[in-house]
């Protein structure tokens, strides 16, 4: 089902042009950013207003969580779309493609190599992301855990394995890693968009960023995050399936 | 806010963003042609965009080699 071998020559490829290290470094920054601003805006903020006294509360540990989620869920997850979007499409561009599909790999296990290649890549990244973050915030605020955490972080999680199949998709359906990125980030908009629908975020793939919020607030039910989480596993699977759908039949 | 408070905090973030700015000006380098503008436009944006500039570079400019520039 899977070409090790494959997925380790693609793994091998995101270090050779640095892509998991662009990765590493933007996720890392931005747990490190998340929980210095949540810790220190009030500060900046009171420095930049020097004739007016503004009172702000006291920043909390889910300040910092929330800020992780939403620097996240934005820069950090566009700019791995933009760079996923690229893996069929450049191959394609370049005509590489062929030699790999006249070997002994399949078209499904070329595709599901490099969809398995994105989720690796972007665990490791968030792996990171929330390494740093949890120090960080156990560093500035004494403590790092809220009743939640780990739900977030899985609905997050599955949130980029659902980004995957979508840059997997996009890079299918393209002929140039432009219109691949295009795409991507119209699909990113879009699901962005639904989340804006009150009470509709459980059914949106990308839920989980409106969903970590509510979590945050304490104002979000078990059903809806077992829901949310069970949406964007199935929409994952149909995004590939789709991808590979369209793939099968391709003319290369 | 104490500065000798902040600076072991503070010198990660300098060196993750530093890593990433010399990455971007290997590459860069490394580049026979690249997309919107010139070889020099985009050191200007590395070195004065600090990590956005970066980021931008690879995602907009450091790509030309790869897609033959066709699109």
């Amino acid at each position: 089902m899977l070409n090790v071998s494959f997925l380790k020559k693609e793994i091998k490829e995101s270090v050779k042009t640095s892509r998991i290290l662009i990765l590493l470094a933007l996720f890392v920054f931005f747990a490190i950013v998340s929980s210095l601003t949540a810790r220190y805006m009030n500060e900046l903020l009171s420095l930049m207003s020097t004739d007016i006294i503004i009172t702000f509360p006291e920043p909390t540990l889910t300040d910092a969580w929330m800020q992780f989620f939403k620097n996240t869920s934005s820069l950090c997850l566009i700019v791995y779309l933009i760079m996923m979007t690229g893996t069929v499409a450049q191959e394609k561009a370049k005509g590489s493609i062929m030699l790999v599909l006249t070997k002994r790999v399949s078209r499904f296990n070329f595709l599901f190599s490099k969809f398995v290649g994105g989720v690796v890549i972007f665990s490791v990244c968030y792996a990171a992301s929330i390494l740093v973050s949890g120090l960080y915030t156990q560093i500035l605020f004494s403590g790092f855990a809220y009743d939640g955490l780990g739900m977030s972080l899985l609905l997050f999680w599955m949130m980029g394995v659902f980004f995957t199949a979508v840059a997997v998709f996009a890079s299918v359906i393209s002929k140039t890693p432009t219109t691949a990125a295009l795409l991507g980030f119209a699909a990113y908009a879009l699901f962005s968009i639904l989340n804006t629908i009150r009470g509709f975020s459980q059914y949106n793939p990308a839920g989980a960023s409106a969903l970590v919020n509510e979590i945050l607030q304490g104002g979000s039910t078990t059903s809806s995050q077992l829901i949310c989480l069970a949406v964007t596993a199935v929409a994952a699977i149909l995004m590939f399936s789709a991808g590979y759908g369209v793939f099968k039949k391709q003319e290369i | 806010m104490p500065l000798q408070e902040l600076l072991p905090l503070l010198i990660p973030l300098i060196v993750v963003q530093l890593t990433m700015q010399v990455v971007a000006l290997i590459n860069l380098k490394h580049k026979t042609k690249v997309r919107f503008g010139n070889k020099l436009v985009w050191v200007l944006i590395i070195v004065f965009g600090t990590m956005l500039g970066s980021i931008l570079y690879f995602i907009l400019g450091g790509v030309a080699d790869e897609d033959g520039g066709n699109d």
